[in-house]
């Protein structure tokens, strides 16, 4: 029974509920996976960007099939859509901040020096991101991704400079994949254990 | 000083004695926090079995604090609960009667 019920708290810890089952973790891991076989066969790549429809169609059929049979169906009030509705437009406008710069630095190399700076700045933008949806979702392991994506797309731009051994720079994105991938599983895992299938018919039966 | 105790008393006697038991009171703070819920989710989050769940429900339901909308989902019945706007002003009033007693009642 709970002992003291606190309102607010009772709302965010069923908002972060659906960050329990892992699923979310495995999409954009697979989001990283994609990308990355994309970059590493860059001639055909727009033969494979069909992939990229892959992790939304598995999150789609894994909510439906594996999360919603065992742990039920919720709406959220339109505090918390309110709060989405804002992180949309926070990481819309960032996005199109990202696109214009992208575009003048391309066109006008005075307001912006190629190289370092750029690659900075682009770094820079991708961490606010993903600390804004880590934020605004209440997804606290989005903080330790965001620093890991950030990282790789650092690493990935090394790469990049310095061909070697490793010619391209989709590879870096494998990592945080794996982690991702990794930790959605074992939450995943945990999820299926804690929340077996209901008895045929019986809840919502009543 | 008497006259805070029986302003106390006056509010402790009209508490809402419907939602002021514990498995009630948890299934309409979850419904207070959210649009809607299936029976499924409540059951998860209450921790109450299915028949206890479904005879509280039934009690908040035919008090008109909540709305039980039953559909199908394919071949499987389904069961969504909503707070009624009745419902969800008697659960505020409740929240405030009980921070009046307690403010009363500490120092």
């Amino acid at each position: 029974m709970v002992q003291n019920i606190n309102l607010k708290e009772l709302e965010k810890n069923t908002w972060t509920l659906f960050f329990q089952n892992g699923l979310i973790d495995i999409q954009i891991g697979l989001i990283f996976v994609v990308a990355s076989i994309c970059m590493i066969f860059s001639d055909i790549r727009y033969y494979l960007m069909f992939l990229y429809l892959v992790p939304g169609i598995l999150f789609i059929l894994a909510k439906k099939y594996i999360v919603a049979p065992r742990m039920g169906i919720v709406k959220f009030s339109r505090r918390r859509k309110r709060k989405s509705a804002i992180l949309t437009i926070v990481i819309t406008t960032i996005l199109v901040f990202l696109v214009t710069l992208t575009v003048i630095a391309k066109t006008n190399t005075n307001i912006i020096p190629p190289g370092i700076a750029s690659q900075v700045v682009i770094s820079a933008i991708i961490l606010i991101i993903c600390l804004s949806i880590a934020f605004f979702l209440n997804f606290n392991r989005m903080y330790i991704y965001a620093f890991l994506i950030t990282g790789s797309f650092v690493f990935s731009e090394i790469i990049r400079a310095n061909p070697g051994i490793v010619s391209r720079g989709g590879y870096a994105y494998l990592l945080p994949a794996v982690v991702m991938i990794g930790t959605g599983s074992v939450y995943l895992v945990r999820f299926l254990k804690k929340y077996p299938l209901p008895v045929e018919g019986a809840p919502n039966d009543k | 000083m008497t006259n805070k105790v029986g302003n106390n008393k006056e509010t402790l006697t009209n508490i809402d004695k419907l939602i002021h038991e514990p498995a009630r009171l948890m299934i309409l703070a979850q419904l207070y926090v959210v649009e809607s819920t299936d029976f499924i989710f409540l059951m998860r989050q209450t921790g109450l079995t299915q028949g206890n769940l479904s005879a509280h429900l039934n009690k908040l339901e035919a008090a008109g604090h909540i709305e039980i909308k039953k559909e199908f989902i394919g071949k499987r019945p389904h069961t969504l609960l909503y707070l009624t706007k009745s419902g969800r002003a008697a659960f505020r009033k409740y929240v405030q009667d009980m921070k009046q007693v307690f403010d009363g009642l500490v120092d």
